[in-house]
Protein backbone atom coordinates (compact mmCIF):
# COMPACT_ATOMS: atom_id res chain seq x y z
CA UNK A 1 0.00 0.00 0.00
CA UNK A 2 1.30 3.44 -0.90
CA UNK A 3 -0.08 6.48 0.92
CA UNK A 4 0.76 9.86 -0.59
CA UNK A 5 0.07 13.38 0.68
CA UNK A 6 1.89 16.69 0.31
CA UNK A 7 1.05 17.43 -3.31
CA UNK A 8 1.51 20.97 -4.54
CA UNK A 9 -1.84 21.36 -6.31
CA UNK A 10 -0.21 21.71 -9.74
CA UNK A 11 -0.52 18.14 -10.99
CA UNK A 12 -3.12 16.62 -13.24
CA UNK A 13 -5.48 13.93 -12.05
CA UNK A 14 -6.00 12.02 -15.26
CA UNK A 15 -7.10 12.55 -18.82
CA UNK A 16 -10.64 13.75 -19.26
CA UNK A 17 -11.44 14.78 -15.69
CA UNK A 18 -11.37 18.52 -16.28
CA UNK A 19 -9.86 19.76 -13.06
CA UNK A 20 -6.71 19.55 -11.00
CA UNK A 21 -6.57 18.18 -7.49
CA UNK A 22 -5.83 20.67 -4.74
CA UNK A 23 -2.89 20.61 -2.35
CA UNK A 24 -5.11 18.58 0.00
CA UNK A 25 -5.11 15.67 -2.44
CA UNK A 26 -4.58 12.30 -0.78
CA UNK A 27 -3.79 9.26 -2.93
CA UNK A 28 -3.88 5.68 -1.72
CA UNK A 29 -2.60 2.94 -4.01
CA UNK A 30 -2.92 -0.76 -3.29
CA UNK A 31 -0.62 -2.86 -5.46
CA UNK A 32 -1.19 -6.61 -5.59
CA UNK A 33 0.90 -8.99 -7.62
CA UNK A 34 -1.92 -11.35 -8.48
CA UNK A 35 0.27 -13.68 -10.57
CA UNK A 36 3.78 -13.92 -11.91
CA UNK A 37 3.11 -11.49 -14.73
CA UNK A 38 0.14 -9.44 -13.56
CA UNK A 39 0.08 -6.48 -11.19
CA UNK A 40 -3.19 -5.04 -10.03
CA UNK A 41 -3.53 -1.49 -8.75
CA UNK A 42 -6.57 -0.18 -6.92
CA UNK A 43 -6.61 3.54 -6.17
CA UNK A 44 -8.65 5.61 -3.74
CA UNK A 45 -8.47 9.40 -3.91
CA UNK A 46 -9.55 12.01 -1.40
CA UNK A 47 -9.53 15.78 -1.68
CA UNK A 48 -11.59 17.70 0.83
CA UNK A 49 -10.93 21.04 -0.86
CA UNK A 50 -11.94 19.79 -4.31
CA UNK A 51 -14.69 17.31 -3.48
CA UNK A 52 -15.62 18.05 0.10
CA UNK A 53 -14.91 16.34 3.38
CA UNK A 54 -15.47 12.59 3.31
CA UNK A 55 -15.94 12.45 -0.47
CA UNK A 56 -13.74 10.05 -2.38
CA UNK A 57 -13.07 8.77 -5.86
CA UNK A 58 -12.58 5.11 -5.10
CA UNK A 59 -11.94 1.63 -6.43
CA UNK A 60 -10.21 2.79 -9.58
CA UNK A 61 -8.47 -0.28 -10.94
CA UNK A 62 -5.65 -0.76 -13.40
CA UNK A 63 -3.88 -3.99 -14.28
CA UNK A 64 -0.35 -4.09 -15.61
CA UNK A 65 1.65 -6.79 -17.35
CA UNK A 66 5.20 -7.80 -16.51
CA UNK A 67 7.52 -7.12 -19.43
CA UNK A 68 10.55 -9.40 -19.04
CA UNK A 69 13.61 -8.11 -20.86
CA UNK A 70 12.09 -4.67 -21.36
CA UNK A 71 14.24 -1.64 -20.59
CA UNK A 72 12.89 1.80 -19.87
CA UNK A 73 13.66 4.11 -22.75
CA UNK A 74 15.14 7.56 -22.54
CA UNK A 75 12.21 9.95 -22.71
CA UNK A 76 13.13 13.60 -22.78
CA UNK A 77 10.30 16.10 -22.98
CA UNK A 78 11.09 18.93 -25.42
CA UNK A 79 8.33 21.58 -25.71
CA UNK A 80 9.10 22.40 -29.34
CA UNK A 81 8.80 18.73 -30.30
CA UNK A 82 5.52 18.48 -28.43
CA UNK A 83 4.16 21.52 -30.23
CA UNK A 84 5.17 20.07 -33.58
CA UNK A 85 3.56 16.73 -32.74
CA UNK A 86 0.33 18.33 -31.54
CA UNK A 87 0.20 20.60 -34.58
CA UNK A 88 0.50 17.62 -36.89
CA UNK A 89 -2.31 15.87 -35.04
CA UNK A 90 -4.60 18.87 -35.21
CA UNK A 91 -3.97 19.29 -38.93
CA UNK A 92 -4.78 15.65 -39.43
CA UNK A 93 -8.02 15.95 -37.52
CA UNK B 1 5.88 -57.66 -49.94
CA UNK B 2 4.28 -58.09 -46.51
CA UNK B 3 7.64 -57.78 -44.76
CA UNK B 4 8.41 -54.67 -46.75
CA UNK B 5 5.14 -53.07 -45.61
CA UNK B 6 5.88 -53.93 -42.01
CA UNK B 7 9.32 -52.36 -42.27
CA UNK B 8 7.85 -49.27 -43.90
CA UNK B 9 5.30 -48.94 -41.09
CA UNK B 10 8.02 -49.33 -38.48
CA UNK B 11 10.11 -46.64 -40.14
CA UNK B 12 7.11 -44.32 -40.23
CA UNK B 13 6.37 -44.90 -36.54
CA UNK B 14 10.02 -44.33 -35.70
CA UNK B 15 9.98 -41.04 -37.62
CA UNK B 16 6.84 -39.91 -35.79
CA UNK B 17 8.39 -40.88 -32.45
CA UNK B 18 11.49 -38.91 -33.33
CA UNK B 19 9.37 -35.88 -34.22
CA UNK B 20 7.57 -36.16 -30.89
CA UNK B 21 10.89 -36.37 -29.05
CA UNK B 22 12.22 -33.31 -30.86
CA UNK B 23 9.02 -31.39 -30.08
CA UNK B 24 9.23 -32.34 -26.40
CA UNK B 25 12.86 -31.26 -26.31
CA UNK B 26 12.05 -27.91 -27.89
CA UNK B 27 9.12 -27.26 -25.55
CA UNK B 28 10.97 -28.29 -22.40
CA UNK B 29 12.40 -24.83 -21.59
CA UNK B 30 8.97 -23.23 -21.94
CA UNK B 31 7.40 -25.76 -19.62
CA UNK B 32 10.09 -25.06 -17.02
CA UNK B 33 9.61 -21.29 -17.31
CA UNK B 34 5.86 -21.72 -17.13
CA UNK B 35 6.15 -23.78 -13.98
CA UNK B 36 8.37 -21.10 -12.43
CA UNK B 37 5.97 -18.37 -13.50
CA UNK B 38 3.01 -19.96 -11.79
CA UNK B 39 4.50 -21.05 -8.52
CA UNK B 40 7.77 -19.41 -7.60
CA UNK B 41 7.13 -15.66 -7.69
CA UNK B 42 7.24 -13.63 -4.50
CA UNK B 43 4.01 -11.58 -4.24
CA UNK B 44 5.95 -8.91 -2.33
CA UNK B 45 8.57 -8.56 -5.03
CA UNK B 46 7.29 -5.97 -7.47
CA UNK B 47 10.64 -5.44 -9.16
CA UNK B 48 10.71 -5.45 -12.91
CA UNK B 49 9.22 -3.45 -15.72
CA UNK B 50 5.43 -3.27 -15.82
CA UNK B 51 3.47 -2.05 -18.78
CA UNK B 52 0.25 -2.00 -20.63
CA UNK B 53 -1.99 -5.02 -20.41
CA UNK B 54 -2.20 -6.65 -23.86
CA UNK B 55 -5.40 -5.80 -25.66
CA UNK B 56 -6.17 -2.62 -23.75
CA UNK B 57 -5.05 -0.33 -26.56
CA UNK B 58 -4.34 3.34 -26.08
CA UNK B 59 -7.24 3.91 -23.72
CA UNK B 60 -5.66 6.60 -21.57
CA UNK B 61 -7.68 6.35 -18.42
CA UNK B 62 -8.98 2.82 -18.58
CA UNK B 63 -10.11 1.61 -15.20
CA UNK B 64 -11.11 5.14 -14.23
CA UNK B 65 -14.38 5.39 -16.08
CA UNK B 66 -16.34 6.26 -12.96
CA UNK B 67 -16.56 10.06 -12.81
CA UNK B 68 -15.00 11.81 -9.82
CA UNK B 69 -17.22 13.49 -7.22
CA UNK B 70 -18.54 16.94 -8.20
CA UNK B 71 -16.38 19.90 -7.29
CA UNK B 72 -17.08 22.07 -4.29
CA UNK B 73 -17.76 25.77 -4.96
CA UNK B 74 -14.12 26.46 -4.05
CA UNK B 75 -13.02 23.74 -6.45
CA UNK B 76 -15.10 25.18 -9.30
CA UNK B 77 -13.53 28.56 -8.66
CA UNK B 78 -9.95 27.36 -8.41
CA UNK B 79 -9.40 23.95 -9.98
CA UNK B 80 -11.30 23.77 -13.26
CA UNK B 81 -9.25 23.68 -16.42
CA UNK B 82 -10.22 25.50 -19.58
CA UNK B 83 -9.60 22.55 -21.80
CA UNK B 84 -8.19 19.15 -21.23
CA UNK B 85 -6.76 15.99 -22.72
CA UNK B 86 -4.88 15.60 -25.92
CA UNK B 87 -5.31 16.50 -29.61
CA UNK B 88 -5.13 12.81 -30.42
CA UNK B 89 -8.46 12.38 -28.64
CA UNK B 90 -10.21 14.67 -31.09
CA UNK B 91 -12.52 17.64 -30.55
CA UNK B 92 -15.14 16.83 -27.93
CA UNK B 93 -16.27 20.29 -26.96
CA UNK B 94 -19.89 19.15 -27.14
CA UNK B 95 -19.30 16.77 -24.24
CA UNK B 96 -18.72 18.10 -20.77
CA UNK B 97 -17.56 16.63 -17.51
CA UNK B 98 -19.63 16.41 -14.37
CA UNK B 99 -18.40 19.94 -13.58
CA UNK B 100 -19.30 21.41 -16.94
CA UNK B 101 -15.82 21.36 -18.46
CA UNK B 102 -15.51 20.35 -22.14
CA UNK B 103 -13.90 16.93 -22.21
CA UNK B 104 -11.49 18.02 -24.90
CA UNK B 105 -10.65 21.14 -26.83
CA UNK B 106 -8.13 21.01 -29.64
CA UNK B 107 -5.02 22.94 -28.83
CA UNK B 108 -5.93 22.88 -25.17
CA UNK B 109 -4.17 21.92 -22.04
CA UNK B 110 -3.33 18.41 -21.04
CA UNK B 111 -1.05 16.84 -18.46
CA UNK B 112 2.55 17.66 -19.15
CA UNK B 113 1.91 19.68 -22.31
CA UNK B 114 4.74 22.09 -21.63
CA UNK B 115 6.94 19.45 -20.05
CA UNK B 116 5.78 20.23 -16.55
CA UNK B 117 5.64 17.10 -14.37
CA UNK B 118 2.66 14.86 -14.95
CA UNK B 119 3.16 13.17 -11.57
CA UNK B 120 0.78 10.66 -10.06
CA UNK B 121 -1.73 9.35 -10.78
CA UNK B 122 -1.85 11.04 -14.20
CA UNK B 123 1.40 9.47 -15.36
CA UNK B 124 -0.22 6.05 -15.25
CA UNK B 125 -2.41 7.20 -18.15
CA UNK B 126 0.65 6.88 -20.33
CA UNK B 127 1.72 3.37 -19.44
CA UNK B 128 0.57 2.38 -22.92
CA UNK B 129 3.56 4.34 -24.21
CA UNK B 130 5.98 4.27 -21.34
CA UNK B 131 6.01 1.48 -18.77
CA UNK B 132 7.23 1.89 -15.20
CA UNK B 133 9.68 -0.03 -13.10
CA UNK B 134 10.00 -0.68 -9.40
CA UNK B 135 13.58 -0.52 -8.18
CA UNK B 136 14.47 -1.52 -4.64
CA UNK B 137 17.15 0.58 -3.03
CA UNK B 138 20.11 -1.15 -1.50
CA UNK B 139 19.53 0.52 1.83
CA UNK B 140 16.15 -1.15 2.03
CA UNK B 141 14.50 2.05 3.22
CA UNK B 142 12.65 2.83 0.08
CA UNK B 143 11.30 1.59 -3.21
CA UNK B 144 11.90 3.80 -6.21
CA UNK B 145 9.24 3.88 -8.86
CA UNK B 146 10.68 4.87 -12.22
CA UNK B 147 8.20 6.15 -14.80
CA UNK B 148 9.38 6.18 -18.39
CA UNK B 149 7.01 8.90 -19.53
CA UNK B 150 8.66 12.27 -18.87
CA UNK B 151 11.45 10.40 -17.05
CA UNK B 152 9.72 10.86 -13.70
CA UNK B 153 10.45 8.97 -10.51
CA UNK B 154 9.35 8.97 -6.92
CA UNK B 155 10.40 7.53 -3.58
CA UNK B 156 8.11 5.17 -1.72
CA UNK B 157 9.51 5.36 1.80
CA UNK B 158 9.09 2.21 3.84
CA UNK B 159 7.81 4.04 6.90
CA UNK B 160 4.74 4.08 9.11
CA UNK B 161 4.04 7.80 9.12
CA UNK B 162 4.57 10.87 7.01
CA UNK B 163 6.93 13.54 8.32
CA UNK B 164 5.20 16.34 10.19
CA UNK B 165 6.57 19.02 7.89
CA UNK B 166 5.92 17.71 4.38
CA UNK B 167 7.11 20.16 1.76
CA UNK B 168 4.52 20.44 -1.05
CA UNK B 169 5.75 18.92 -4.27
CA UNK B 170 4.58 17.42 -7.55
CA UNK B 171 5.02 13.84 -6.37
CA UNK B 172 4.15 14.49 -2.73
CA UNK B 173 5.39 12.37 0.15
CA UNK B 174 4.77 8.65 -0.21
CA UNK B 175 5.01 6.02 2.48
CA UNK B 176 4.69 2.35 1.61
CA UNK B 177 3.92 -0.68 3.74
CA UNK B 178 2.57 -4.19 3.33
Amino acid sequence: MVDTIGFNGLIQLTQGVGHRPSDAFHLIERYTRVSYDRLELVMDMYDEKAWGEGASWSDLTKTFALMPGERLQEFICVPSEYAEFDGALEEGI
Amino acid sequence: MRVRNIVRDLVRVAKQFKQILVACFLLLPFSIVSAQDDSSFDPRDLSGVWGQLPGVGNNFNYGMQTPPPPLTPWGIENLRMESITHPAVGDRTATTTINGVPTNTLGGQYPGKDCEPVAMPGNLDYVAFGPFEFVYSRSGERIIQMLEYHREWRNLWLADEHPEDVYPSYMGDSIAYW
